[in-house]
């Protein structure tokens, strides 16, 4: 009876390793801390940090570089039987071979399966995943807020020799419904790589970068969630990403916004865009976008970003008081926004 | 378009979140490292924000008073720390010059001397004349740990900035540094043929026909002797050329570079230089550990410490978007005996 349950217990552990897909509890003492808008002290970065360490160690071990086509990208197994997250962007099409290199340096063969490109999310099955595979739960609660604290993992540069996936601390900065803008630095290799809520659990997958550090964008799960089984069928719908479309055209205002009181008030008017130089200020409240009335920021966004560049918006803004009626034409924003890393573009160099 | 949504989308929802100044007048925004530009969120939300940085106040206040900045002809390239109390200084070698002087945290302002610098970690030994000097223990045992919080000491109130352990030490690989030069194919003498616009060895003042007698203290008497003496250094360190032109012996500096001038910086490249500028200096250190703070290069040079109240290492470089680079604290316990002893 006792050697029995010995045997069972041992195979219990073999199986299930505890740093697979389990969840982290958030202690009250933590919790109390997440309720505050940043720590106070030593003691609330001390809690802070001592979940941030946890987190990590689930985290990289989870955490694989994706290796398809030449393309080189991050993922994260998400199941024990070896189903893996990463970008659309980083896999291309269903159906082919691809690599997954563990933490440790261990390679599994695995092969492509479905993507939406729209969201830039895709999937990865592990072939004949080894029993003791390690895994991250993934999230359970739909509600995130900003602020929220978050940790991201990934293979930035590609896997390298004796390096660990990098852990790095963020918080999330804004959401626009479709993708988070997290801290967490990102950079090439990082595509399709996690991003951890402080549970230890999958929150989202890193998408793409901006000009500055604290321009990392990712899709939330919830927003993959959805197209679940359409991916794992092996689909691939969505707008296919194409590099040549780098230079398509975008189309902005150039102002910053927030609902006060119902009201859509101008916050920032960006220097050098057409917001500007047609005269709006901040403190403006805008009434409506070409007659239709705006009663929410993505009322705004959405009817400035069905335009071109080149047409005009007609803006009712009420400033003392006063309506003013403007008309403004719409520009692109042409700044780069670099994508997957491509080991092809690294340039061969000699010395001396 | 994907892409793209997401911008046309920052500029106008970020600031959906956005609050009126005074919600980030609640603490002092100096050294504050993100450019604002175009995301334009409440400061309280940023991960190493200035109120964040403020929560450290009291892990750094002890160690403030043995942080200096070091100064190059006035601006600052760096900070270090005091590491002994006859007013040792320890920085980055890199970010050094003819004129040193170290600003310390009391706003005396003293000049500094070069004792001794260790090239393949990139650290330099200064020596001020002043006694007593507040200056930091180097615990060898102390380890950086993954996931957890670091703090890059000024010598302000706040950290100049925060992060976190993104990775053990590890040997950070040699890149070779490159002077810009063509030489004879013929090989019996390192004989310049072309000097490549912009390149180190333009800016140095190589000419054509140029023969390279000596690089630093190494003889380069053939073409192979020079290209495999230029490949041991990195990018970024500053080698002495002793140059045959004509009938004279010349010598010049060169600070090697990473790359040709004039060609195409790759997409990696590219991205890693999107947030912050990068240390020239940035590859090729026998142990460092990895961290995610976001700092200038000009912040390197100085301590980081951690939540128990210790020196976790030295900034040493800044080596792309998400990586800065420090060497741990067990490293230091012996590269600061040798480098106090340098004749």
């Amino acid at each position: 009876m006792c050697r029995a349950l010995c045997v069972w217990f041992l195979a219990f552990w073999v199986t299930l390793p505890l740093t697979a897909g389990e969840t982290i509890q958030i202690t009250p003492e933590l919790a109390d801390v997440l309720t505050q808008r940043y720590p106070r002290g030593p003691e609330d970065l001390r809690l802070l940090e001592q979940q941030v360490q946890k987190v990590a160690t689930q985290a990289i071990a989870a955490t694989v570089e994706v290796e398809v086509n030449q393309g080189i990208g991050s993922g994260v197994i998400v199941s024990r039987e070896g189903l893996v997250l990463t970008a659309a962007h980083v896999i291309g099409k269903p159906n082919r071979p691809a690599t997954l290199i563990l933490a440790d340096g261990h390679k599994l063969k695995g092969r492509t399966l479905g993507a939406h490109h729209t969201i830039d999310a895709a999937m990865v099955q592990i072939e004949n995943p080894p029993q003791d595979l390690p895994f991250a739960p993934l999230v359970t609660d739909k509600a995130f807020e900003v602020g929220q604290w978050v940790v991201a993992t990934g293979q930035p540069g590609g896997i390298l020799d004796n390096r660990a996936p990098p852990v790095r601390l963020g918080r999330i900065l804004t959401s626009g419904g479709k993708w988070i803008c997290t801290d967490c630095t990102l950079v090439g290799g990082d595509s399709g790589g996690p991003l951890f809520n402080l549970r230890g659990q999958v929150f989202a997958i890193h998408m793409s970068i901006g000009p500055q550090a604290v321009h990392n964008f990712h899709v939330p799960i919830e927003e993959v969630r959805p197209y679940w089984d359409k991916m794992l069928a092996g689909e691939t719908w969505g707008h296919e990403f194409d590099p040549a479309e780098d230079d398509a055209d975008i189309t902005v205002l150039g102002i910053a916004s927030r609902v006060v009181a119902n009201q859509c008030l101008i916050t920032q008017v960006f220097p050098g865009f057409p917001a500007e130089q047609m005269g709006v200020k901040p403190g403006d409240i805008v009434i409506s976008v070409d007659t239709q009335p705006v009663d929410s920021l993505a009322d705004l966004a959405a009817a400035i970003a069905a335009k071109d560049a080149g047409e005009a918006v007609h803006l009712e803004v009420l400033r003392n008081r006063q309506s003013i009626a403007l008309d403004i034409e719409l520009v692109t924003l042409d700044e780069p926004l670099p994508g997957s890393f491509d080991p092809a573009d690294e340039s061969p160099e000699e010395s001396p | 378009m994907k892409l793209f949504f997401v911008v046309a989308f920052c500029l106008i929802s970020v600031g959906s979140q956005s609050l009126p100044a005074q919600s980030t007048a609640e603490v002092e925004e100096s050294n504050y490292n993100y450019p604002q530009g175009r995301i334009t969120v409440p400061s309280w939300r940023f991960a190493h924000g200035p109120h964040v940085r403020a929560a450290f106040r009291e892990v750094v206040s002890e160690f403030r008073s043995a942080v200096v900045e070091v100064r190059v002809d006035g601006a600052r390239t760096a900070y270090g720390g005091i590491v002994g109390p006859e007013g040792w200084v320890l920085t980055k070698a890199s970010a050094l010059g003819d004129t040193i002087t170290c600003r310390l945290a009391d706003g005396r302002e003293l000049a500094a001397r070069v004792v001794g610098t260790n090239r393949e970690y990139d650290v330099a030994m200064l020596k001020v004349d002043v006694a007593q000097l507040p200056f930091l223990s180097i615990d060898e045992s102390t380890t950086p740990i993954v996931g957890s919080w670091l703090a890059s000491v000024g010598i302000d109130n706040y950290p100049v900035a925060v992060g976190i352990v993104s990775v053990e030490p590890r040997e950070i690989p040699h890149q070779a540094g490159i002077l810009g030069i063509q030489l004879a194919a013929d090989g019996n003498r390192a004989q310049v043929v072309r000097v490549f616009p912009g390149s180190a060895a333009a800016k140095a003042g190589l000419l054509v026909n140029d023969v390279l007698l000596r690089i630093n203290d190494q003889a380069t008497p053939h073409r192979e002797a020079l290209i495999a003496t230029i490949r041991q250094f990195s990018p970024g360190d500053r080698v002495t050329l002793v140059v045959e032109r004509g009938s004279e012996q010349l010598e010049f500096e060169a600070l090697l570079m990473g790359r040709f001038p004039g060609l195409q910086p790759s997409r990696m490249e590219i991205q890693n230089q999107l947030g912050s500028g990068l240390s020239e200096r940035r590859f090729g250190f026998p142990s460092a550990f990895q961290h995610d703070t976001v700092i200038e290069p000009n912040d390197c040079g100085g301590p980081v410490v951690n939540l128990a109240g210790k020196v976790v290492g030295f900034n040493i470089a800044r080596s792309g978007r998400t990586e800065t680079y420090a060497v741990a604290a067990s490293s230091l316990a012996k590269l600061i005996p040798e480098l106090k002893q340098a004749p």
